[in-house]
């Protein structure tokens, strides 16, 4: 017989998060909105704009979530609390987004990026991650950013599986990651550019 | 390179980057403070913004149980006063005398559940209850 999923209830929800540090979680929440506007949804305007538009955003995720209760908490598919709001986050997004003029700019003119990959895909992929790697090189990227750059390239990007694979403690991943990050900006845009 | 290739690379780019501010608190603190947004402003915002969710919340909740204790009462007054006119009449006067001193109770028990919302919305729906069961007792 197939499990019931666990899902938590609305009085659980409410004791669940009282019991969050709310000063945390706000800025992660924030700082994660702020992003999949920038990134996926290509929103370029003032950071005092950007910001406002993200806490509009996600007043409407907590309105969602515990007044209209409209989405439900399955603790099977995510495990903390901040995974589940992370998750209304990013459907609640995706969804205002569909109905406005602005598309994602993640999934513009590639289709399902759920195809399966065939081998050109792959050489195509390998030769960008070299050329990357170079553009990293020639930017100066010591062998510590070069390694992540190579962990995340290969599809490990979850930061502790980073430093479990290299063998760094958080402190050490934090600065490899300041150096490293605006290079990666760096090698976007170049790459971009070379079309 | 194909387009394909290179959405794979900025997607992973993007994945670590999201995965990193939403690990590290830290981290997504000094990413704020880049783009100039005061992470502890952010914070006391956040905090009002959940007590103000957690308040309505409530009252939403207490709106559901008012509406249905209304929709118990509307019977509960139509049989009282098949009973006791007068009695019903009277407990009735008791609970808006304070607000309501000069209401009249003609037809209350045909009353529909907006206009007894609009009369009742200021007392303790819970007590009357109790009042009206015990006149039956």
């Amino acid at each position: 017989m197939k499990a019931l999923p666990n899902i938590i209830s609305k009085d659980q929800l409410i004791v669940l998060s009282k019991g969050q540090s709310w000063e945390t979680l706000w800025i992660i929440l924030l700082t994660h909105t702020i992003k999949r506007l920038r990134y996926r949804y290509g929103i370029r305007e003032k950071n005092d704009q950007l910001n406002a538009r993200a806490k509009t955003h996600l007043s409407e995720v907590l309105d969602i979530i515990f007044i209209k209760g409209t989405r439900n908490w399955n603790s099977d598919h995510y495990p903390t609390f901040q995974d589940f709001l992370i998750s209304v986050i990013d459907s609640h997004l995706s969804n205002s987004f569909s109905k406005s003029t602005l598309k994602e700019v993640r999934f513009e003119e590639k289709g399902d990026n759920r195809l399966s990959e065939n081998a050109e895909d792959d050489i195509s992929y390998k030769e960008l991650k070299e050329k990357s790697f170079k553009i990293l090189q020639e930017n100066g990227a010591s062998d510590d950013e070069l390694l992540v750059f190579e962990c995340m390239a290969d599809g490990i990007v979850k930061p502790q599986d980073i430093r479990a694979e290299l063998g760094i403690d958080q402190n050490a991943f934090r600065n490899i990651w300041r150096r490293l990050n605006p290079k990666l900006e760096f090698v976007r845009k170049k790459i971009e550019s070379d079309e | 390179m194909n387009k394909k290739s290179k959405t794979k690379l900025f997607e992973k780019f993007e994945d670590l980057s999201m995965n990193v501010t939403n690990d590290d608190v830290q981290m997504a603190t000094e990413f704020l403070k880049e783009l100039g947004i005061d992470a502890e402003e952010e914070s006391v915002f956040g905090l009002k913004e959940i007590q103000r969710t957690y308040f309505l919340y409530k009252a939403h909740q207490n709106q559901s149980r008012d509406k249905s204790l209304l929709q118990i009462l509307q019977t509960k007054i139509s049989e009282s006063f098949e009973k006791n006119a007068s009695l019903t009449g009277q407990i009735l006067q008791n609970a808006l005398s304070q607000n309501r001193a000069s209401f009249q109770f003609r037809n209350i028990e045909n009353w529909s559940e907006d206009e007894m919302r609009e009369v009742l919305s200021d007392i303790d729906l819970t007590k009357l209850l109790e009042d009206l069961d015990n006149l039956e007792k």
